[in-house]
């Protein structure tokens, strides 16, 4: 588990941050590539992000994640707004 | 009058998310079960989280089965005479999830669990009205405690401010 604050990743949007810190978006560590981060949303995109959270253009087909995840990544976020978010 | 004790009862968390948040809810769960006395080997996950050992091992958790076990008919659970459902995840009018998993299949499935006499299934996804009109009656007996009807559970949108931006 690997926790990061938001300006730790200036490159990812305020929403994608506001998603990962709800536990909506999901993010980890990757080894892939030139990518630092793996982010899958709630409808199963994945976009591969260098270490500064800015999306980079390479996909991954294979649908076995095991081998290039690492961590978790937390994101320590001290606004309230995200808890009152309850989708479906 | 039936008792429910930490030594006659089996957990089952069952989630149909991609979501972070709906594991902790199983976190949370699981936690306050153990802390009451509840042995971890009476608690019974099942997710279809892409990742879901690196979200839960961290919190001592690391027997995790798949949504696919139920829906298939291999899921087997510790016998006892209670089973306590709880479902989390996402919900649809076909069922758990997008509908791979419908509501009488999860109903089958608790009833065939063996030494079964009561069941209680928890219903906390969306559309969890699709139970309203399954046998409960017919032993073992269930009861069905749910947090929405055919309708999407509390919505709060995400606030303008975050929504500027496309998703990534």
């Amino acid at each position: 588990m690997r926790k990061l604050t938001p300006s730790e990743i200036p490159g990812l949007s305020a929403k994608a941050k506001l998603l990962v810190t709800a536990g909506i978006y999901s993010m980890y560590t990757v080894r892939y590539g030139e990518a630092s981060f793996l982010l899958i949303t709630d409808k199963g995109q994945r976009y591969f992000l260098d270490a500064n959270g800015s999306v980079l253009p390479q996909g991954y087909s294979d649908p076995n994640l095991r081998s290039i995840v690492g961590e978790v990544v937390i994101l320590e976020d001290r606004t309230p707004e995200f808890a009152a978010i309850n989708i479906g | 009058m039936r008792q429910i004790s930490p030594h006659n009862t089996t957990w089952v968390f069952i989630s149909s998310s991609e979501e972070e948040r709906h594991l902790l809810d199983i976190v949370h769960g699981y936690q306050t079960l153990v802390s009451v006395g509840v042995d971890p080997s009476s608690i019974w996950i099942f997710v279809d989280h892409p990742l879901p050992d690196i979200h839960l091992n961290p919190y001592g958790i690391s027997r995790i089965n798949s949504l696919d076990d139920i829906q298939v008919g291999t899921a087997e659970v510790t016998a006892n005479e209670n089973v306590i459902l709880i479902v989390g995840g996402h919900g649809s009018h076909a069922g758990l999830g997008s509908g791979h998993l419908a509501a009488d299949q999860i109903i089958k499935w608790v009833r065939s669990i063996p030494d079964i006499e009561l069941g209680i299934i928890i219903l906390t996804q969306c559309y969890a009205g699709i139970f309203n009109f399954l046998d409960a009656v017919k032993f073992p007996q269930l009861v069905f405690i749910g947090a929405t009807n055919l309708n999407p559970s509390v919505s709060i949108p995400i606030p303008p401010s975050a929504r500027k931006d496309d998703a990534c």
